[in-house]
């Protein structure tokens, strides 16, 4: 089954965060591990955010792909400039990458995918069927469940009923410990996005990978 | 005809290889030649020691010793050219051997020769000895068995009076069997290894061969 | 005339054979070579057993249907890359409350390279003709039947039960993989026609051809200095020298093996 876990990002996951006040933003890009040093601002990414000239002007978003370079993880675009009320998103096309995270700090206060707090956002693509329990690993009540069904795809019909849902998804929405829908039903290769408005720094995580760290310990 | 006729295997022995095998068991065990009381057997002898008779009056009793040649057997059909005084018929076996035959003659009071007295000389006779018999078996169980020899008539010729002769050749007769009933050839032997031989039929003598049919 | 003759009938030389098949029990290998277009690594195991002997005179004996039964091991490394199609997600562009609009870039799946394990166990039957070969070889007389010659081993029967068993073994290793479903009834597919019977059919016999060319059954093993009767107590064991071992296969009514030996003592 898939590895389903905010706190390392692989190619089938996404993390983007939206900044609202013009300021730098220092963050880094780090393996799993390690995820709780500060960031040193000596060679960190930098995010510049200007304020946004007028109302009228859609917001927009940036990507940021996150590649390995010799063992080190590194941004491709390592200084951005974006303006108030973008979101940048960040993710990888190396399945090689075993897992990375996000962390940082701005004039919005911290922000970190391992423990999302305001305007952030976590997806993931789904590609083997089954029943998933997702929790938060750093000890709220926020939970939910994603069912992942396949079809019969040697049948033409569904092929194109699957082909055609791959670019639609599935969103759940996190505000506080409200989870809105605790359970969703997708087919397997669609995308979920958790969207967490509003939370105490929250993970998206397989509650099977929650055990396995409880036995270890 | 096939060598295993009715049977599954067969082990056959030529004369030429029973008297090798015979030549063999002498010659890594000589004491089975020679029967002697100690004081006839001198060292290096190999020999088994057998007690004195004792009689009243001989101190110590008649020292003796018995000495016998590797036996030479012929199987059925005759082979000896006419040699033989003792014809072998069918499954039967002609054995034949020379048996010494040495008595210490002891002198214990001799007044007309003080030399003598006390003296021991050994003196012997040597004795051409034809016997004739049959091949035994003792069979144990699949595989596992020996073939032996029983002696029935011994033939010592030229001896005189015939009630001589007809003492010596019982005498004979005893020693030969005697003696060779150590003497057992296993299956094994008779089938140098090639397989093992559960015993249906024999042995059967003919052929110049003692003769083993039975299944592996 | 021989000093020993020793014979045995065909019911007999069958149970010799036999018992030279079982002693020379299970013979081993490993290796690697190409399954088609994959790699494959392996190891297997096979001994003999059972076949009608023929005596053929003056010096074959024929073992008809002998089984050599095996036990086969083996993985298969390919890249899936190479018999599945490049796949990639769509973007996904959703409404999210407080952010617009956000999009999912498109994102490809990397199909990795997968191993895929094997075993199967079997029997394959084979006709062939053997030779007696008659020597002194350190101290001992050896009888030995040699094979005459490469037997023919048929594999299509063991082929297609192994072509079954990769598809199901492949189809249980490919299940676990992300975004497979679509494409795995194709994969294990690919991956059976890419081998097919021909393309195992060679490759058992360049695994399995090794362990019948110059297969050789050993029927008798005994020392030249023949031990007649053991020591016992103080008396010496009784030896004989075997001076000449001979072995043949003589026809009259009935075929027989015949072993003769000469004996010195």
């Amino acid at each position: 089954m898939d590895t389903l876990d905010s706190r390392s990002l692989h190619n089938m996951d996404c993390f983007a965060q939206k900044f609202s006040t013009p300021g730098q933003v220092y963050y880094r890009i780090s393996k799993a591990a390690g995820s709780c040093l500060p960031v040193n601002r000596d060679g960190a990414l930098t995010i510049d955010i200007k304020a946004r000239a007028g109302k009228a002007q859609e917001v927009s978003q940036h990507n940021v792909t996150v590649r390995l370079n010799e063992q080190q993880l590194i941004a491709e675009t390592p200084s951005l400039k974006i303006e108030a009320g973008d979101t940048v998103l960040w993710n990888t096309s190396d399945p090689r990458l075993q897992g990375f995270a996000v962390q940082g700090e701005g004039p919005d206060g911290v922000f970190d995918s391992t423990a999302m707090t305001r305007n952030a956002v976590y997806t993931h693509a789904f590609g083997t069927p089954g029943e998933y329990k997702w929790v938060d690993a750093n000890g709220s009540r926020v939970s939910g469940i994603i069912s992942v069904r396949s079809l019969d795809l040697n049948d033409s019909e569904q092929c194109k009923k699957w082909l055609a849902a791959l670019s639609k998804g599935t969103l759940i929405l996190i505000q506080g410990e409200h989870v809105d829908p605790e359970r969703a039903e997708i087919l397997t290769g669609q995308t979920v996005f958790w969207a967490v408005e509003e939370a105490s720094g929250i993970s998206i995580t397989d509650s099977r990978l929650i055990r396995i760290e409880k036995t270890r310990e | 005809m096939s060598l295993t006729e009715a049977e599954f295997v067969f082990a056959g022995v030529n004369e030429s290889g029973v008297n090798d095998l015979l030549k063999a068991f002498c010659t890594a065990r000589p004491r089975f030649l020679t029967y002697a009381t100690p004081s006839m057997a001198p060292p290096p002898l190999a020999f088994t020691s057998i007690p004195a008779i004792a009689f009243p009056g001989i101190p110590g009793g008649i020292e003796y010793k018995i000495e016998l040649t590797t036996p030479i057997v012929d199987f059925d059909p005759d082979s000896s050219g006419g040699a033989a005084p003792l014809p072998i018929g069918a499954q039967q076996v002609g054995i034949s051997t020379t048996v010494t035959l040495t008595v210490g003659c002891t002198r214990w009071v001799d007044g007309q020769n003080p030399d003598r007295n006390g003296s021991v000389v050994p003196i012997s006779t040597t004795l051409e000895v034809w016997a004739r018999g049959k091949m035994t078996v003792t069979y144990f169980g699949p595989g596992v068995g020996e073939i032996g020899f029983q002696v029935d008539e011994v033939e010592i010729v030229d001896i005189k009076p015939d009630t001589l002769e007809s003492v010596v050749e019982c005498i004979v007769r005893m020693v030969l069997q005697a003696f060779l009933m150590n003497v057992k050839l296993p299956f094994n032997a008779l089938t140098v290894g090639a397989f093992s031989l559960a015993l249906l039929r024999g042995p059967e003598v003919e052929d110049d061969q003692v003769k083993l049919y039975g299944n592996v | 005339m021989p000093d020993i003759i020793a014979a045995a009938d065909e019911t007999a030389a069958t149970n010799l054979v036999h018992a030279a098949e079982t002693a020379l029990g299970t013979q081993s290998d490993s290796g690697s070579g190409n399954l088609g277009p994959f790699t494959a690594s392996w190891g297997a195991s096979a001994n003999f057993s059972n076949g009608m002997i023929d005596l053929v005179a003056p010096n074959v004996i024929r073992i008809a249907n002998c089984q050599m039964n095996y036990s086969l091991n083996f993985s298969l490394s390919f890249d899936l890359s190479s018999i599945l199609p490049d796949f990639c997600l769509p973007r996904v562009c959703i409404p999210i409350p407080f952010n617009g609009r956000l999009c999912t870039p498109e994102i490809c799946v990397n199909w990795p390279t997968v191993t895929i394990p094997v075993s199967h166990s079997g029997t394959i039957t084979f006709t062939a003709d053997f030779s007696l070969n008659i020597h002194l070889t350190g101290g001992n007389w050896l009888v030995d039947l040699i094979v005459v010659g490469i037997p023919f081993l048929q594999f299509g029967p063991a082929a297609a039960a192994i072509l079954a068993a990769i598809g199901a073994s492949a189809a249980l290793i490919l299940a676990a993989i992300p975004f497979i479903g679509p494409f795995l009834a194709g994969a294990v597919l690919a991956i059976t026609a890419t081998i097919g019977i021909a393309g195992l059919t060679g490759f058992l016999g360049t695994i399995f051809t090794p362990f019948v060319s110059g297969l050789t059954f050993n029927i008798y093993n005994q020392p030249q200095i023949f031990q007649v009767l053991p020591s016992s107590g103080s008396d010496a064991a009784v030896n004989v020298t075997l001076d000449s071992i001979t072995a043949a296969v003589v026809s009259s009514d009935e075929d027989e093996l015949v072993f003769t030996a000469e004996i010195s003592p």
